[in-house]
């Protein structure tokens, strides 16, 4: 492949407003690097984003720069000029090269949505224009998506590498990638072809016995095939889905950590948050409290008062009894006076005259004194006394004002801690990290749903408590049902004439599947051993210390550090970037892909120490390599820059003018 | 026999029913009548003479103040009025629930009341020792 980039233009391209251009010196083994230095947050990713979105219609965001809205430049869209594209101009094999993509908005709409707009591309060979599927082969075979992570990467990305082999489920994704790079992908398809053949083969077989127990078998064996390819395949586009969770939640989670404080703040801003809707819970609780015990109060306070005159109230009622005593003789001399009454209700004797002048008189005198309201003051003062009680109604209420006040202290004491990180944060900051919370939320979500549904699929196909596959294949899973009924097909096609056919045909299928798998080996250990023998010579070049340390490659392509004992040894950041950058040497030895490199923040975790000897060993790794590079990696005029200017062919810069628009200066 | 339940309305100073507005809306208590009924009971602890001075007191709508339903201060069990009248100076124009009321009131705005909240404790104690 003999691929360069000449010049990039873009239109209202994310922070680039309006039309701006960067040139690229042709590629020279002497003076290979082109330095882009830019502030953080300047616009030098929205470089990379340009190449890939140019070349693939993505920029290989995964989470965000997904929709043309979030693409175009916010002050162009605030002057209603809607319209963006990115332009490579590039030389592939000797040919110029001119590639554009646009995104304008349909006519006649006024107020544009993301799916108001339209997309145009365009590849123009020399003079010629490249029309419908073309274009799509052009671009593969140039630079295909698949392998261009090894050509334009962020330099940060080279980090997640270790973790990216560690994954089972990524470093299938690394090792597609570097197969295809390897072009075994060719291999692997003609070995499906073989095993479709195979499988006709058996087929053809079995549909000319008449053997119905036989025919039945293979009927289920079809079933059973059937669900297993189902399933298969389930697994590959669940394992594929939970790939690009992972990706997503990676990206989310490394955007985090730029952050740096605002993301810890962002976390105890939700802590504060979250504490103080526990505080305003608490004081609404206590409210609802008081005002329920506050209703009953007055009759806790006078059940208090009437206990505290409780004496004076029996003493009153004391005083009250000789009345009561009167009132009582009052009513029995009534009765007695009564002319009605011959004898006394007491004793039976007969009443006289006398007696009945004598009770007048006593009646009469009994009568002059006030003693007619004692029995309702009795009365009211047994009420009175029958609500005294001695229960602690109140304790709520007493302590309140103390609980109270310290939730409200925790209260205000929220609020302004929550204004303090507010402050801290700024809003569009928060913002922003709350989304990426939230995506993370959701990604963590996701990836448990879709590692439980690969789990259950495994388990229909493996068992041992498959419970989907009722009689066709429970509890022990499609493959142990697949492998019994071939076993029995097998002894009963014995005797099945024309059989040895059959035998002899599947026989050479299996052997030439054998055949290209142990060429696919070969091929994969060659190029492993290419892989680590070029990674090595990088490795070297890149480390400082006089080291007797090498590395070496697993089958996942893998790269580990080993001492002069054979035994790994743990790596920096620095260790973990040189190891990816050596891989991707190593790659591009072995597979004989050559091309420019595009690596942003190249050196955004490695010490000072390395970085000349990285730059010399990238200088080494093509003709054409550009950094995009913020002024704390490579210092203006710094001894590092110096000790490299030999090999730096130029220095453009990007001026951030605002938080919306950058400039493109060329050197 | 003296009769409570000729009293149907009585008024709260305008300054008082404003601040027991405040006191629910700042959600200590759930009806005025909550209060005022606690600041009756205050207010029974007070001497006689301070109560008839209160009695003397203008307090009506013409005023400006604040109509009430006696009838939402009295309880079903009429032990309020019981209270008022066995611990209060009668009174032949029968205004001691307003006279109390008002006297209450304030006792609690002014001496039970700190940093917006109602002393609860305080009141306990006051009517502890208003005997």
């Amino acid at each position: 492949m003999n691929l360069f980039f000449e010049e990039i233009k873009l239109k209202n391209w994310i922070p680039y407003k309006g039309s701006q251009s960067l040139r690229f010196s042709p590629p020279q083994a002497s003076k290979p690097l082109t330095l882009i230095r830019g502030v953080n947050k300047g616009g030098k990713s929205a470089i990379i984003r340009a190449f890939k979105w140019a070349l693939y219609g993505n920029t290989g965001d995964l989470s965000e720069y997904q929709k043309p809205l979030e693409l175009l430049n916010r002050d162009a869209k605030n002057q209603n000029d809607y319209q963006f594209s990115v332009t490579l101009l590039l030389n592939y094999e000797g040919k110029n090269t001119e590639i554009t993509r646009t995104m304008s908005p349909r006519g006649g709409v006024s107020l544009i949505k993301n799916s108001d707009y339209e997309e145009y591309f365009q590849i123009k060979v020399e003079d010629t224009f490249l029309t419908g599927d073309k274009q799509e082969l052009y671009i593969k075979e140039m630079l295909s998506e698949d392998i261009s992570d090894f050509f334009l990467f962020d330099g940060e990305m080279l980090q997640e590498y270790k973790a990216l082999v560690a994954s089972r489920n990524t470093a299938s994704k690394l090792k597609s990638q570097i197969q295809k790079s390897l072009r075994t992908p060719h291999i692997k398809s003609a070995q499906d072809d073989i095993k479709i053949i195979k499988n006709q083969i058996l087929k053809q077989n079995a549909t000319e016995t008449s053997d119905k127990l036989l025919q039945r078998v293979i009927g289920r064996q079809n079933d059973l095939v059937l669900k297993e390819t189902k399933f298969l395949e389930d697994k590959d586009s669940l394992a594929e889905s939970l790939d690009v969770e992972r990706e997503i939640l990676r990206k989310v989670e490394s955007d985090l950590t730029a952050y740096g404080d605002s993301e810890q703040d962002v976390v105890n801003l939700g802590k504060a948050e979250d504490r103080l809707k526990k505080t305003v819970k608490q004081l609404k609780d206590l409210q609802d409290l008081l005002k329920s015990q506050a209703s009953n109060a007055w009759e806790h306070l006078a059940s208090i008062m009437v206990g505290s005159r409780e004496e004076a109230l029996k003493s009153e009622k004391k005083t009250l009894s000789p009345t009561l005593e009167k009132n009582n003789m009052i009513s029995i001399l009534k009765n007695l006076s009564d002319s009605s009454q011959k004898h006394c209700g007491v004793c039976n004797t007969e009443l006289t005259d006398a007696h009945k002048e004598y009770i007048r008189t006593k009646l009469q005198k009994y009568c002059s004194e006030d003693v007619s309201d004692a029995t309702e003051k009795v009365r009211e003062i047994d009420q009175l006394l029958s609500k005294v009680r001695s229960s602690d109604d109140f304790k709520f209420l007493r302590e309140l004002p103390n609980k109270y006040l310290d939730i409200l202290a925790d209260q205000g004491e929220c609020e302004v801690e929550i204004e303090n990180l507010k402050n801290a944060i700024g809003a569009s900051n928060r913002k922003d990290i709350q989304d990426l919370y939230s995506k993370q939320t959701e990604c963590k979500n996701e990836i448990k749903k879709l590692t439980d549904s690969i789990t259950s699929i495994e388990i229909e196909l493996n068992g041992p408590n498959a419970s989907q596959g009722r009689d066709l294949y429970q509890p022990n899973g499609v493959i142990a049902a697949l492998k019994d009924c071939e076993e029995m097909i097998k002894s009963m096609q014995a005797d099945i004439p024309g059989i040895e056919r059959t035998k002899s045909l599947t026989k050479l299928c299996m052997d030439i599947d054998q055949i290209l798998e142990k060429t696919l080996n070969q091929l994969l250990i060659t190029a492993s051993s290419e892989i680590e023998e070029a990674a090595n010579k990088m490795y070297k070049k890149m480390t400082v210390e006089d080291s007797t340390t090498r590395l070496s490659i697993d089958e996942g392509f893998g790269l580990t550090v080993l001492d002069d004992r054979g035994e790994s040894l743990s790596t920096s950041s620095t260790g973990n970037q040189i190891v990816a950058l050596s891989l991707l040497h190593g790659l591009k030895v072995a597979t004989g892909i050559q091309g420019p490199l595009l690596i942003d923040t190249p050196f955004g975790r490695v010490d000072l120490e390395h970085r000349k000897t990285i730059l010399e060993g990238l200088a080494t790794m093509s003709q054409q390599v550009v950094l995009l590079v913020h002024s704390g990696e490579i210092q203006e005029n710094s001894p590092l820059e110096q000790s490299i200017s030999r090999e730096i062919s130029q220095i453009h810069r990007i001026d951030k003018e605002s938080d919306t628009q950058s400039r493109l200066l060329g050197s | 026999m003296e009769n409570t339940e000729e009293l149907k309305y009585f008024c709260l100073k305008l300054e008082l029913a404003e601040w027991l507005d405040k006191v629910k809306a700042d959600n200590q208590v759930t009806h005025s009548q909550d209060l005022i009924r606690v600041g009756i009971i205050l207010a029974l602890g007070c001497d006689k003479d301070t109560i008839k001075k209160k009695e003397l007191e203008e307090i009506n709508r013409a005023s400006g103040d604040r109509n009430f339903n006696a009838g939402d201060i009295k309880d079903g069990q009429n032990f309020l009025s019981l209270l008022i009248k066995k611990f209060s100076p009668a009174n032949p124009k029968n205004t001691r629930m307003q006279a109390l009321a008002n006297l209450g009131v304030a006792m609690i705005r002014d001496k039970f009341y700190d940093d917006g909240l109602i002393r609860w404790d305080k009141i306990e104690d006051a009517v502890k020792n208003s005997s």
